[in-house]
């Protein structure tokens, strides 16, 4: 071995020895800012766009490709292409997880629109009428839930999210007790909108949880503003008051 | 024959003279102006590409903008101008004159280094200010608009963050500019520099996803593979923090300790292998 190639031997020796010892380092600070793989996202990339695509990602560049991507989605959207479509929602959402709309867009695409793409629009009463097609619309809600699953790490303070995974529950499966605990979840994140108390406090009603939702009822009552319309409070208290009647009839 | 007292003494003067000379050289190429015209180009388009955002904040799509600008662009004008400026003296044959003098090699190579790092680091700054102006507008314009959005009329974006990436990613481009200083010792050729420049910056930054497939595949020697490009590169990818900044959250102090000192250990240690092979190189 000549001198020369000896000395870059010894470099790359010198490197190999480097990255292992600073290689606690390195996982230390990965950890730090909770950095997770890359493997998938890349692969996708590289079968669907290309080289030029992910070099964008790598620079930064990581909401505009997102973007791209979920507006090239609506093409299959348009042309009904379920694996289409399901490809480029799930690589949106890989290269830029960040966005809630495009969890939730996603989640009621899949959940809404590929099962009436499958039988067919001519045929969208099948879903609901034959079992063939309940079968198809529970398939695409557990696949709608699974991917909503999916966006915990970025948004599992989202009341959004919970909502939307239980209004999928309620009336995808017909799962109302699931859906009744994913409103819970909704409403200890503590930021959860009005509306959310209320949908929750019906969905009890349907469940026949009179008296819970009474006391969701009345507590939520107490925290509502006078003055905001979304708060609805006249609503509140109109429900409130036949509830208590309905209990009392009852008893 | 030569005493101690008369034996040159390495001089960091020396070094900053030609870092300095390097510097001026640099700020005068046109490719550094054209570049620094294209990233704050783009910076702007993202004014016209917010139309096309879905999903998040506008504020957060021109920070990310900005964010993607300084890496990209910095990187490549990393690679470029640090090939064209240590390479240059030697295609030139200026370098000839220069090392006839009483000069010590590594001094040049430092002083190379300095020179091209502070033509990037002048590039990163003036794409943060830029950065800075057009996000601190468009909030001032978006506080107008809907005050109610501003808790106690207090900005949301943190301006001090985005310097301190813009400060985190000067640190990768050291290590790239080192890396590229490293190669043009050996080269034959600027282009040879570049492009083997270009090959690190984008297997760095795909780095972790070698240490994932590691563990993952069966082969042995594409394990030796993976293990090869996880220990001799530097993780370029541990500079991304502008998903967590865009996200708001502020970086802790010991996250920039650590990466100064990622950054600090692999730029001393190219320098250090620059500095040995070029003072054995041959002209």
């Amino acid at each position: 071995m000549n001198s020369s190639r000896k000395q870059i031997a010894l470099f790359v020796f010198a490197a190999l020895v480097l990255g292992w010892a600073v290689s606690p380092l390195d996982r230390s600070i990965a950890t730090q800012l909770g950095q997770r793989s890359g493997v998938e996202s890349l692969r996708n990339l590289e079968s669907q766009f290309g080289q030029g695509l992910s070099v964008a990602i790598l620079g930064g560049y990581r909401s505009v490709a997102a973007n791209l991507v979920w507006l090239s989605k609506n093409g299959d959207w348009e042309e009904q292409d379920v694996a289409g479509t399901l490809g480029k929602i799930a690589l949106a959402t890989s290269i830029d997880p960040r966005p809630e709309l495009f969890w939730l867009n996603g989640a009621r695409i899949i959940a809404n629109d590929m099962p009436t793409w499958v039988v067919g629009y001519a045929n969208t009463d099948q879903l609901i009428e034959t079992e063939e097609g309940q079968a198809v619309a529970r398939q695409y809600a557990q696949r709608a839930l699974k991917f909503l699953e999916e966006s915990r790490p970025y948004h599992g303070d989202n009341p959004d999210v919970y909502l939307e995974e239980a209004t999928i529950l309620w009336r995808k499966t017909g799962d109302k007790a699931g859906a009744a605990e994913r409103l819970e979840r909704a409403l200890g994140t503590g930021v959860a909108p009005y509306v959310i108390y209320r949908v929750y406090a019906e969905l009890l009603i349907e469940l026949g949880r009179k008296a819970e939702a009474l006391a969701v009822y009345e507590a939520h009552y107490q925290t509502l503003p006078d003055n905001d319309v979304e708060a609805m409070k006249f609503v509140v208290a109109e429900r409130i008051r036949r509830l208590r009647k309905e209990l009392e009839d009852s008893q | 024959m030569t005493t101690d007292s008369e034996r040159l003494k390495w001089s960091l003067g020396r070094a900053t003279t030609i870092g300095l000379n390097t510097f001026r050289e640099a700020v005068r190429m046109k490719l550094f102006l054209a570049m620094t015209a294209l990233a704050v180009c783009a910076l702007a388009s993202s004014f016209l590409f917010r139309e096309f955002n879905f999903g998040s904040s506008e504020l957060k799509f021109i920070a990310d903008f900005g964010f993607g600008g300084m890496t990209v662009f910095g990187s490549a004008l990393a690679v470029i101008v640090t090939a064209q400026l240590f390479y240059g003296e030697i295609e030139h044959r200026t370098a000839y004159t220069l090392l006839a003098k009483p000069l010590y090699r590594s001094e040049f190579v430092l002083g190379k280094f300095f020179g091209a790092w502070a033509t990037v680091l002048c590039f990163m700054a003036m794409l943060a200010l830029c950065l800075v102006f057009a996000l601190w507008w468009r909030e001032t314009s978006i506080m107008a608009e809907f005050p109610e959005e501003f808790v106690n009329g207090r900005r949301i974006v943190r301006y001090g963050d985005i310097l301190g990436f813009a400060a985190l990613q000067s640190i990768r481009i050291g290590i790239l500019c080192a890396v590229v200083i490293l190669f043009s010792t050996y080269a034959t050729s600027a282009l040879f520099s570049m492009v083997l420049g270009m090959l690190v910056w984008i297997v760095g930054q795909l780095q972790h996803v070698a240490v994932e497939a590691w563990a993952t595949v069966d082969s042995l020697i594409l394990k030796g593979i993976y293990a090869l490009a996880s220990f001799a590169l530097p993780n370029f990818h541990l500079f991304d923090v502008g998903e967590r900044l865009a996200l708001g959250e502020a970086l802790p102090g010991s996250l920039y300790g650590k990466l100064i000192l990622y950054g600090a250990l692999y730029g001393s240690f190219y320098l250090a292998i620059a500095c040995i092979s070029f003072n054995r190189r041959e002209f």
